[in-house]
């Protein structure tokens, strides 16, 4: 396995996890493959789940979050916001 | 709009959603106290909530809308221990309604927004004026009441997310782009039969409201704190918030306030789930 995929696992995992624990979803469903809408989180959940990640890893997603559909979406997300530097990691260097 | 329910164990919460707007705004609540031990109930009133992406409301009369939470409310106590009512803005109002007319049967109630004066900093002098549009033939001209921003938000990225909401469609999430002038009239009916109940409202009552709220001040809560004949009165006041407590920078605050409030009215919250899920009490 590559270092790309090890990372991507672990990010899966992490998402799964916390989506479970926040919406109250058995964690077997809670696979890269399903939508956000077939585990029945409305786009307010989704959003708000969104900024929780924002604030929990100090990351900045794209503006435009309307391609982000499935659990998988979220993880390939954060990890390629994780490589680039957010506002506050921006903010950090310049001082 | 489908209603949305969460398990818990022997007692439960009726949480009641804004005008024109929808269960999703309580959902986050909803979830706290279910994950705290409490069975959660959140109905989309007929006539009275809104349906994300639909733009045509139809406004019944509030005497629906409290026969409504009334009959849910009766559903619950046949299942439940001990049933407690949760509201935000005019849901707080219909709590405050049914609380004074079953004073011995509600366990506890949490009033998030309370409005019974719509007098917050964001509230143009001109809204005072609508209601009376209802009864004249201004109300062609002014069918509804636009909301305007920070919509009861203060948290800046929600609030950018609502705005592109209500841009796209009629209907955000945490309620509607304009209100229809129906609906703010029998708000207002709905209210003045509040104000003159309120003496009667026995209920123990915890009081949640932003000190900055656009759109009622603390003079709602305060009134109510003042008139209610409760044992027990709680005041919790918000520094980082405005009029949508549930979804605002505060949220968290407020589902551990509720949580709390509950806990010290009902004691111990059985941890053992019962179940709830895929259940109507519609």
């Amino acid at each position: 396995m590559v270092l790309g995929e090890t990372c991507m696992s672990a990010t899966l995992e992490t998402i799964r996890q916390m989506i479970a624990e926040e919406f109250q979803l058995d964690h077997a469903i809670v696979t890269a493959d399903a939508t956000l809408e077939s585990l029945e989180i409305d786009s307010l959940s989704a959003i708000e789940f969104m900024f929780l990640l924002e604030d929990r890893f100090k990351i900045d997603f794209p503006e435009d979050k309307a391609k982000i559909k499935t659990v998988g979406d979220i993880a390939i997300e954060l990890d390629k916001a994780i490589g680039a530097p957010s506002d506050e990691r921006k903010a950090l260097a310049r001082s | 709009m489908k209603n949305l329910n969460y398990p818990g164990g022997r007692d439960a919460v009726l949480l009641v959603h804004g005008l024109c707007s929808s269960p999703l705004e309580m959902q986050y609540l909803g979830r706290q106290l279910s994950k705290a031990g409490l069975a959660v109930f959140i109905p989309h009133l007929a006539g009275y909530g809104c349906i994300p992406g639909e733009s045509d409301v139809r406004i019944g009369r509030w005497e629906d809308w409290h026969a409504q939470v009334a009959r849910h409310f009766d559903a619950l106590k046949l299942h439940y221990r001990n049933v407690s009512l949760c509201g935000l803005c005019i849901g707080a109002d219909l709590c405050l309604s049914l609380a004074a007319e079953r004073d011995n049967e509600v366990a506890a109630q949490a009033l998030l927004s309370t409005i019974l004066f719509y007098d917050g900093w964001n509230i143009s002098p001109f809204r005072a004026l609508l209601p009376l549009a209802y009864h004249s033939p201004l109300r062609r001209f002014y069918p509804r009441y636009r909301e305007r921003s920070p919509y009861g938000l203060k948290n800046e990225r929600l609030r950018k997310w609502v705005e592109q909401e209500m841009k796209q469609q009629s209907q955000s999430s945490v309620g509607a782009a304009a209100i229809p002038t129906t609906a703010l009239y029998q708000a207002e009916l709905l209210i003045g039969h509040v104000k003159r109940l309120l003496p009667r409202v026995t209920a123990p009552t915890l009081l949640i409201h932003a000190k900055d709220d656009d759109v009622a001040s603390v003079r709602s809560p305060d009134y109510v704190a003042a008139r209610i004949n409760a044992r027990v009165v709680r005041q919790c006041r918000l520094a980082d918030s405005y009029h949508m407590v549930t979804v605002d920078n505060e949220k968290e605050v407020v589902a551990r306030r509720t949580i709390g409030f509950f806990r010290e009215i009902l004691g111990d919250i059985p941890s053992v789930r019962l179940g709830l899920a895929g259940t109507s009490f519609a």
